[in-house]
Formats: structure tokens, C-alpha cells, sequence
């Protein structure tokens, strides 16, 4: 795909994606390709379209299950979550 | 479909090899297995070698034709088999067909890794290998990841306790103790898991398995050529590969690895047991966790009621008396084929911590994120 392609999916992403915290964990140790990134959240989210879905956190502590989120960027494939707007 | 026996055992000591190689390791497991079998090694008509990352960490691959070869086999069907951690018992699975099916009348499996003396950083990552590339790999989920994710869910529906996880360390590290061929032959306590490393939160240092090269070893063998070897043979009366949800968000319910129901079911009818007659067990205790979530799903618990009931004692089972992979270690594709030589040794009353008057054994292996899935019963012969 081209660039611009992935730029529109990802914007669309942040729209609409919501969802609710099914289970997370801190990884403090990381493989090579993200050694220098941990400690990083890592959120199991059941998404209101009706998926699962793994993606990562924005913050150091990770949200209880059951709160809220939503997607605030995509890296690659991969969702980025924040507490969703709607709980603040 | 005949019957299939364990016929022979062998295995290395699990731990550090770092002056070893792969080959001389598979090599040292398959003799051992084919001597104690006693049954003449031109019988063999197929070898399985089960090994997860030696292409990725020792460079070394077509481990089918030389582990043959080192072993004297010639032109026999020799192949590698990889499912993630459950390769060699995968590899017993198949073994177990061709036997049944009379299309060989004794099989070789060996498991073999080396993983010790890569950076950790290259372990991890060679780790993740068994983890789905195109999506949840990117995320920087890590097996040790995926086994909190699990723990944090069942802590959160059936009120599982950090004391109740640590118990299963502390458990098996006891059973280590006894066993020759454990990497680690200490006892732990409670407070030594509270205080170590965090890895994965909740998971810590002491709830994970070792890093760990080795080998072991069996022969599959028909009940006659067996027979007429003497062999110290125990049944395969129940034998079962599954796969099972290859992402964690597959999961429809993290804290039920149905990979391993399903397994639990087709052995359980095969055998024409249920897990109440399981006298002992060697279940993939790669976390401690896991050891509660597999006793759960083989049916030996309600589940939720896993963490409690080995806390306190409860299991009419003896689970995991060779220290599991937490204490032996955990050389990832020869795991498997180590679980059944344990097994075997309780079945023939050779063990180290011996069951007494053991005759149902039952090995569970899980691969990946329990993708994989292997349950094998095994009973003494009367």
C-alpha cells in the first residue's frame, strides 16, 4: 500500500476505535526488537465493533480491566490506547 | 490402529551445555532410548527429531538425517518436526500413528535443544518465533506476556492470589531437588519468589522456566516387537495433538486453553479414563500459572478452584514430580519427549521421587500460546 493509503486507515482508526480493558501486563523484559522500549503496557482490549484485540498503552500504569479506552495512534499495525474521552 | 508402547527412555541432564552441541546432545538421548529398549537399532524404521529454534540459534538444521546418522540409522524416513514447544511430543503423536498403522514397527523421536549463551535479548526474540509475526509479535508481546495476560485474567475472575501462584514454584522447585537431571536443584520459598525480578507484571523471575539446553529421548515400538525384546515397555493408551488459538486474542477466554480440553477429552475417551484416574502428571508448567490454568482444563480442578487446591494440597494427582519445567528446565523441543521419559521412569518404579504403585501417568506439552497441544496417557503394563 502506499503511504497515503496507510495514513487514511489509520486516521478512520482513531475515530472510531473504542473498547474495554480485558487483561494487561507490564513487560519489562523485552525482545531485541523492542529492548529499548520496556518497560512498555501491553492492553488486551474487547473492542465495541466486537473484537479482541492486543495493542499497547499510553502511561506507565496500566488501567485496571474494565476501563474504558480508545485507540489515539496506530504504529505500524499496532493500537495505541488512552483512557477514552467519554470516562475523563 | 495397533497399539503403541514406550519401549525405551533416554535423556541428558537438563541445564548448561555450553560445551556441547545439539547433535552430540540428540545423539547422547536417541542411544540411550534405543540401548534401554534393547531392541536392535536396524528395527528403526523412522526418526523424528523435535526442535523448535536451532536454525535461528545455532545455525544447525536437517537434524532428521544427521541425528540418523549419527546414530547409525541408515535410509530410514528421517524428518525435523517443529510445533513451538510440544515438538517432540508432537513428534511421539506422530511416531504413535505410524506404529498403530504398522507402517513401522519401532519409531525413534528425540527432542534437542540448545539455548543457553545467546544474549537474552536473542533468546527472547528467537522465543517469539513461536509467536504470530503479522500481528501480535509487533506488539512486543512476549511468551512471558502472555502467560500475565492469563494470570491477570484469572486473578480477576476467580480471585487467584499471588500466594497461591508462588506455591507452584515453590512445588516443583521442591520436587527438583531429587531429580538428577534438574537444572535446578534448590529449594525456593515463597519470599524468594515475592522478591524476584520483576519480568512480565505479575509474573516475576521465579515463576518463569529456566533458559535450558538438553535432550531426551523414546522409542515408539509395537507391543510384539517389544515383547520379543523385553523391552521395559509402558502402554500409549491415550494420544492426542490439537491446535489451538494461535493469538492471544483468539482467546475467547484466556483463562481456558481449550487446545488443551479438547486434547484432555479425545485421551480421556481413547484411554477410558478420567482425570480422577491420573496417578501422576507432568504438565507444561513453563510459568506457574500455566501449571494451575492445565490442571484446570485437563479437568483435575473446577476452574478457578486450580490456585486453592494446589496451595493446599488437594490434588490426587502428583503433578509435575520430575520439578517440571520450572526445575528441570525447559529446552523447548525436547520438553515432550522429557515429560515421557519422567513418566515412564514413575511407570516402571525407577524414578527419583517415586508415586507409589503409580499406573496412570499423563503428560501435557503446549506450544506456543497453548497453539499446539499435545496429552499423552500412559499406564504401566500388568
Amino acid at each position: 500500500m502506499t503511504e497515503t493509503g496507510t495514513r487514511a486507515r489509520s486516521r478512520a482508526t482513531v475515530v472510531t476505535d473504542a473498547g474495554t480493558v480485558y487483561s494487561h501486563t507490564t513487560i519489562r523484559v523485552a525482545g531485541n526488537a523492542h529492548v529499548g522500549e520496556a518497560p512498555f503496557v501491553l492492553l488486551l482490549v474487547d473492542r465495541d465493533d466486537g473484537g479482541r484485540q492486543l495493542g499497547r498503552y499510553r502511561g506507565d500504569e496500566p488501567p485496571a480491566i474494565g476501563t474504558r479506552v480508545e485507540v489515539v495512534e496506530l504504529v505500524g499495525d499496532v493500537p495505541v490506547y488512552a483512557p477514552s474521552e467519554e470516562g475523563r | 490402529m495397533g497399539e503403541a508402547w514406550i519401549a525405551g527412555v533416554g535423556s541428558t541432564k537438563f541445564g548448561r551445555h555450553p560445551d556441547r552441541s545439539l547433535l552430540e546432545l540428540a545423539t547422547e538421548a536417541g542411544r540411550a532410548a534405543i540401548d534401554d529398549s534393547g531392541i536392535p537399532p536396524e528395527r528403526i524404521g523412522a526418526v523424528f527429531v523435535g526442535n523448535l529454534v536451532s536454525g535461528i540459534l545455532t545455525g544447525q538444521e536437517l537434524l532428521g538425517p544427521l541425528v540418523a546418522a549419527n546414530l547409525g540409522l541408515r535410509h530410514v524416513e528421517a524428518v525435523k518436526v517443529e510445533d513451538a514447544c510440544a515438538s517432540s511430543s508432537a513428534g511421539v503423536r506422530l511416531a504413535s500413528h505410524m506404529v498403530g498403522a504398522e507402517i513401522h514397527r519401532a519409531v525413534l523421536v528425540v527432542g534437542a535443544e540448545r539455548l543457553t549463551g545467546a544474549p537474552r535479548e536473542v533468546f527472547t526474540t528467537s522465543m517469539t518465533a513461536a509467536i504470530d509475526g503479522d500481528t501480535e509479535a509487533a506488539s512486543g508481546l512476549t511468551f512471558p506476556g502472555f502467560w500475565a495476560l492469563v494470570m491477570r485474567r484469572h486473578e480477576h475472575l476467580y480471585g487467584t492470589t499471588r500466594e497461591q501462584v508462588s506455591a507452584v514454584s515453590v512445588k516443583n522447585r521442591g520436587f527438583g531437588v531429587r531429580n538428577p537431571l534438574a537444572q535446578f536443584r534448590e529449594p525456593v520459598t515463597a519470599a524468594d519468589v515475592l522478591e524476584s525480578k520483576p519480568i512480565a507484571d505479575p509474573l516475576l523471575m521465579l515463576d518463569c522456566c529456566p533458559v535450558t539446553d538438553g535432550a531426551a529421548a523414546v522409542v515408539v515400538a509395537s507391543p510384539k516387537l517389544a515383547w520379543r525384546h523385553n523391552s521395559p515397555a509402558v502402554r500409549i493408551s491415550g494420544s492426542a495433538l490439537v491446535s489451538g488459538p494461535p493469538r492471544v486474542a483468539d482467546y475467547d477466554d484466556v483463562t481456558v486453553h481449550d487446545g488443551t480440553v479438547v486434547a484432555a477429552e479425545r485421551v480421556y475417551a481413547a484411554a477410558g479414563i478420567g482425570p480422577e484416574d491420573v496417578d501422576v502428571a507432568e504438565l507444561h508448567d513453563c510459568f506457574s500459572i500455566a501449571e494451575i490454568v492445565d490442571a484446570e482444563d485437563l479437568g483435575f480442578f473446577p476452574k478457578g478452584e486450580g490456585g486453592p487446591a494446589i496451595a493446599e494440597g488437594r490434588s490426587r494427582t502428583v503433578v509435575n514430580a520430575s520439578g517440571g519445567l520450572l526445575s528441570k528446565g525447559h529446552p523447548t523441543g525436547a520438553t515432550g519427549c522429557g515429560q515421557l521419559y519422567e513418566l515412564a521412569l514413575q511407570l516402571r518404579d525407577e524414578h527419583p521421587n517415586q508415586v507409589p504403585g503409580a499406573r496412570v501417568g499423563l503428560a501435557h506439552n503446549g506450544g506456543g500460546t497453548t497453539a499446539a497441544v499435545t496429552v499423552h496417557v500412559l499406564e504401566r503394563l500388568s
